[in-house]
């Protein structure tokens, strides 16, 4: 893999992470309003997978991380202010964590997990029906496995031969429970043989490897031949949602951190790039970090009739 | 002008649509090679081929989310749920991506998706086959409710619904497939909002919803005779819904029933009969009347069904009723 790719992997995976932190430390000093849900351990998973997309390629996301959004070219400081409420955010201060932008192919992050599964057959249709060989990534947590719809979508892309790649990142808690208290069999990925569909299970904090599955997934998609399942194993290192309860998942916090994605990239790097050049890229991202928090706190919000506006189309 | 099925005039304004524009697609279950369990998709399948008219496996949920995934990213899907009683299954996919994801994102996308259903009893389908269920949808922000009871109004309302970039939950009456109408060969189409007054009248406003149209319709003809003037206006769109004509009418009559077949408890008559209150309570000339089902689940056994559910005799009842009060 060549130098230019690898840094900038490297690049995405701090602005992950460093997103997550700017949102945390907003959260703390009282700016964001609402609810964050932190993927702070888990990049390579997001950053891999959609690394290689196309613009026109769709991803539907889960609560955790912007990493997908983030990937996929989207502005960090419109995803800081929405998340503070305000104008200037993705969602104009309606959404809140609900970041989307069609024409980047971000279709959106459900409140309810896993509505996921039954959307991207609907964009898989779409994709279909234009003959552009467009494909479409469903992210979602080992806990949203068990969501009722996910069984019957998988079916559907299957039976349809849809271009989906179903992508679980297995952090193996689902909010405060434990995924062998809450799941019958331990690996998500032997549920793709029910469905008709290849399912692999992948080391989720080494982004090449994911990046190298799920190229082969999209592949597969893009020549007509159908969704596969791809599980990444990985570790959540904070709570469910920021203030939630924390106490069960913290021996696997500390745990994760020997398995720390972005040290894990950093050595494979460390053959390929200067000191000098990962040092250029650390301080790009804390410009855009700097810049991220301030846009955010600084942006206006909106004006309270706002909230009547966008409902219907009129005409 | 032709007399044709409301069900034919549906499957009329699929074809002509489906013919002008080719990212209109119905998937539903059955809807495919059988043509729908009540014939209403027939033929569409052998001509549009089955990329555009898809029988789905018995996952009602995951049917309705693929609408809107279709339908935000640029596709018109025609979803067919076979019993509205059904669309419990899909709550999360109706009430909260169908009908919020176009405002949630700050108006980034839209979701121009038609759900079409059937609803009501009266053939003894027992409780989960027979619910009238609109008062729930528009309950929701961001769906339209459309429900027409003539041949000429479902095929208008639904060739606007494919021409409409909002959601639409299209209400189809089961007992109502069959009933003949007038309908033009040629092009129209039926703006939302605009109710229609069925019968002209001067001594009590009937606002009557889906089957309790024809119900209220014949009720007015017989009242007629014995020197009351009813008028009747078919709603047509619950969501949007057209005060103006309802008002405009309480004004010159000074009297209203509601009629509907969904129960009463919360029903699209408490929501009538609140903007009446709040908007002419000085045009009235006496209580609000309402002729609703009864407040439990529809019962199976004829004498039992025919006793929750209203119908014409129930309307006839509730207008000298109301006249009184």
């Amino acid at each position: 893999m060549s130098k230019e790719r690898l840094l900038k992997m490297y690049e995405l995976m701090l602005l992950t992470r460093g997103v997550d932190e700017t949102l945390m430390d907003l959260f703390k000093g009282g700016h964001i309003p609402g609810f964050i849900h932190l993927g702070i351990g888990q990049e390579a998973v997001p950053v891999g997978a959609c690394f290689d997309l196309r613009e026109e390629d769709y991803v539907f996301i889960h609560h955790r991380g912007f990493g997908h959004s983030l990937t996929k070219g989207l502005s960090p400081q419109k995803i800081a202010a929405e998340l503070c409420g305000k104008v200037t955010g993705y969602s104009k201060g309606k959404g809140g964590f609900h970041i989307a932008d069609p024409e980047k192919g971000v279709m959106g992050i459900s409140g309810s997990v896993g509505a996921n599964f039954p959307l991207s057959v609907g964009a898989g249709i779409t994709c279909q029906f234009r003959k552009k060989d467009q494909v479409v990534l469903s992210f979602y947590g080992d806990g949203t496995a068990n969501r009722e719809v996910a069984g019957p979508s998988m079916n559907l892309a299957s039976v349809w031969k849809l271009p989906v790649v179903f992508i679980c990142e297995n952090n193996g808690w689902a909010i405060t429970v434990p995924m062998e208290k809450s799941t019958a069999t331990p690996r998500i990925s032997d549920r793709a043989a029910a469905y008709g569909m290849p399912g692999e299970t992948v080391d989720g904090n080494d982004i090449l490897v994911v990046n190298e599955a799920v190229n082969r997934a999209v592949e597969r998609a893009r020549n007509g031949e159908g969704p596969s399942l791809i599980e990444c194993t990985t570790y959540r290192w904070r709570p469910h949602a920021e203030g939630y309860p924390y106490f069960a998942a913290e021996a696997d916090a500390v745990k994760g951190k020997d398995f720390c994605p972005i040290d894990k990239l950093k050595e494979s790097l460390a053959k390929e790039a200067t000191e000098q050049e990962l040092a250029e890229v650390e301080a790009k991202v804390d410009a855009i970090l700097k810049e991220t928090y301030e846009f955010a706190v600084n942006s206006p919000q909106p004006e309270p009739e706002q909230a009547l506006e966008g409902l219907y189309i009129r005409r | 002008m032709r007399n044709i099925t409301f069900s034919e005039a549906i499957n009329e304004a699929l074809r002509e649509e489906m013919l002008k524009n080719p990212d209109i697609f119905i998937m539903g279950e059955d809807v495919g090679y059988a043509g729908g369990v009540r014939g209403v998709t027939k033929g569409l399948l052998e001509e549009f081929g089955d990329d555009r008219v898809r029988d789905t496996p018995i996952s009602e949920a995951t049917i309705v989310g693929a609408g809107v995934g279709a339908a935000i990213t640029g596709l018109r899907p025609v979803v067919e749920i076979m019993y509205s009683d059904f669309l419990g299954i899909a709550g999360d996919e109706v009430f909260n991506k169908m009908a919020k994801w176009r405002y949630m994102h700050g108006s980034s996308m839209k979701v121009p998706m038609v759900l079409r259903t059937s609803c009501g009893g009266g053939f003894g389908g027992a409780a989960e086959h027979s619910q009238t269920l609109e008062a729930l949808f528009m309950h929701i922000p961001g769906l339209q409710v459309i429900y027409p009871t003539t041949a000429y109004d479902a095929k208008g309302l639904l060739k606007a619904a494919l021409n409409d970039d909002n959601p639409t939950l299209f209400l189809e009456h089961r007992l109502l497939y069959k009933a003949r109408g007038e309908v033009p060969e040629e092009e129209y189409t039926i703006p939302f909002g605009q109710a229609d007054i069925k019968r002209e009248g001067t001594d009590i406003t009937v606002v009557a919803v889906g089957y309790e149209v024809p119900a209220a319709i014949a009720a007015a003809d017989k009242l007629k005779d014995q020197g009351i003037s009813v008028e009747v206006i078919d709603l047509r769109t619950l969501v949007p819904l057209d005060k103006a004509t309802i008002l405009k009418s309480v004004e010159k009559t000074g009297r209203l029933l509601i009629a509907e077949e969904g129960h009463k408890t919360n029903g699209v008559g408490a929501e009538i009969a609140a903007i009446a209150a709040e908007e002419a309570i000085y045009d009235l000339e006496g209580p609000v009347g309402r002729v609703a089902a009864l407040d439990v689940p529809i019962p199976y056994s004829p004498p039992m069904e025919s006793y929750v559910l209203p119908n014409e005799e129930k309307i006839i009842k509730g207008i000298k009723e109301t006249l009184k009060g």
